[in-house]
């Protein structure tokens, strides 16, 4: 078997790339698929935390670079669901204790085991950006609504498609429906309309995400949250079905004003 | 469509065209949908563009002035009005045309140089460079930027920095399907936008440098 590995990557930092990993990855295990969680973080690792896995990791990443372990007994187990299992970053190292090739061959490995392999990216356009990217057939690039994390995402995908890279899909994160309707946000047209790639989702502004994340219970397992449910719907795209978005914008006043003039 | 005024911004000024004779409830109308929107049109320029139907005389000159100068707007142009109206703005010391490219003067070699065509986006950080005038289908994203030392056209949008001419010819043109540029330079002249104004839907534009800076106006077509 060879799964397909995505990865999540964002340019800037703290758009939500470690949230997401987490709740796509619990969304594809809850349709039945074998998930394997990367933490390519290294030095920064809170995937685990994320999944509530801290407190079980033995072995790391950098354990399965130099040998001293097999990938297989380097993998945790998540408690939610027995067919998702965590590769945790290592906390003392840092980015340059792996190689592109290195991560390369372990993804790899990791595909030959389960159906989706997912890649949590470090920020930043380098070093660990390039190794998180490498092996990837899906890059899910995360972005918030506003105007730098959106030029970040725009300069990665320029990386990306100039390296002749995987396809690249975007998640718009944090969206805030109110502040959009108030025309200070970005919408979600104008954020696609600019990148120009394909869209896979957009998860809203919840405060319970931020609970989940404290809790080690990811929001995709409450089936009330809005944002759960965005994540189990872009988990679904992933296995090749077709959702509809759920609305959650209305146009501003000027986009009403402009429509009115024309 | 509004019955007594449309109002339209562009980049060369706020654009007034009156559809009725009724001047008190045309400027009700305007000063309507400019406390509406607020900040959004601060500090640009208005032409009204009437009809040789239209009627105006100095009292509603003067209180359109007025008008517009309450939201920091400077009344610049009134066009298409007929003889007596014309005579009438000039006096106020207004223009009654907008300003027109200059008609090109430059030798036969020059204007037939090559141009590059590329068909791709340029993204936040790229760049792209012509040595000759080059046509870009696609759009130059914000932190983009595409320089030629000839002339630019872009089918599509420039959101990024724009240089023509950059070699120092003062008669390369940027053309683009629409302009709302951080930047545009043509050979050593720069203009920005004006800070805090927000991308609006636009019309294809040409830019080119009059009277020592860069006019920007619509740009239909031709060898403007
Ligand atoms: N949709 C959301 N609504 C509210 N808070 C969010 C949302 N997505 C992420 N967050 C919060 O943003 C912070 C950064 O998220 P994280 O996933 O760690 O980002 P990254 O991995 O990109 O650095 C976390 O505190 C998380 O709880
Ligand atoms: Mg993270």
């Amino acid at each position: 078997m060879s799964g397909k590995i995505i990865t999540i990557s964002s340019g800037k930092g703290g758009v939500g790339k470690s949230t997401t990993t987490a709740n796509l990855g619990i969304a594809l295990a809850l349709l039945g698929k074998s998930v394997i969680c990367i933490d390519a973080d290294i030095g920064l690792r809170n995937l685990d935390v994320m999944l509530g896995l801290e407190n079980r990791i033995v072995y790391d990443i950098i354990n399965v670079v130099t040998k001293q372990c097999s990938l297989r007994k380097a993998l945790v187990r998540d408690k939610h669901c027995s067919n998702l299992a965590l590769l945790p970053a290592a906390q003392i190292c840092d980015k340059s204790a792996i190689s592109e090739d290195e991560m390369e061959r372990i993804a790899r490995e990791a595909a030959e085991q389960a159906d989706f392999v997912f890649i949590d990216s470090p920020a930043g356009i380098e070093h660990g950006f390039r190794y998180a990217v490498k092996p990837a057939d899906l890059v899910l690039l995360v972005t918030n609504p506003e105007v730098p994390a959106v030029r970040d995402a725009d300069r990665v995908i320029g990386l990306l498609e100039a390296a002749g890279r995987a396809p690249v899909q975007l998640i718009i994160n944090r969206l805030n429906p109110e502040l959009v309707r108030r025309d200070v946000m970005l919408d979600a047209d104008s954020i696609v309309n600019l990148l120009a790639i394909k869209l896979v989702g957009i998860v809203p502004e919840d405060p319970a995400i931020l609970i989940a994340g404290n809790r080690g219970q990811p929001v995709v397992l409450d089936k009330q949250s809005l944002a759960g449910k965005s994540f189990r719907n872009i988990g679904r795209r992933l296995t090749g079905e077709e959702i509809p978005f759920m609305s959650l914008q209305a146009p501003s006043w000027l986009q009403r004003i402009f429509r009115f003039q024309r | 469509m509004n019955q007594f005024i449309v109002i339209k911004g562009t980049p060369q000024g706020l654009r007034l065209q009156p559809r009725s004779n009724n001047w008190e409830q045309v400027l009700n109308t305007l000063q309507h949908s400019l406390q509406e929107a607020g900040d959004f049109f601060r500090g640009g320029r208005v032409i009204l563009e009437l009809s040789p139907q239209h009627s105006l005389n100095e009292v509603t000159l003067a209180t359109l002035r007025e008008l517009v100068e309450k939201y920091e707007l400077t009344l610049w142009a009134v066009t298409g009005g007929n003889l007596k109206v014309q005579r009438l703005v000039r006096q106020q010391g207004l223009r009654t045309k907008l300003p027109q490219p200059p008609v090109p003067r430059r030798d036969a070699a020059a204007k037939e140089a090559n141009a590059q065509l590329v068909e791709r986006t340029l993204r936040s950080g790229q760049r792209l460079q012509a040595t000759q005038h080059v046509i870009l289908v696609g759009d130059v994203n914000p932190g983009g930027e595409i320089v030629a030392n000839g002339n630019i056209i872009v089918w599509g949008r420039v959101l990024g920095t724009a240089h023509a001419g950059a070699t120092g010819d003062r008669f390369a043109t940027i053309r683009a399907l629409e302009l709302n540029p951080a930047q545009l330079r043509i050979a050593g002249l720069i203009t920005r936008s004006p800070e805090g104004t927000k991308p609006r839907p636009s019309e294809p534009e040409i830019a080119y440098i009059q009277e020592n800076s860069i006019v920007v106006e619509p740009w239909s077509g031709g060898g403007k």
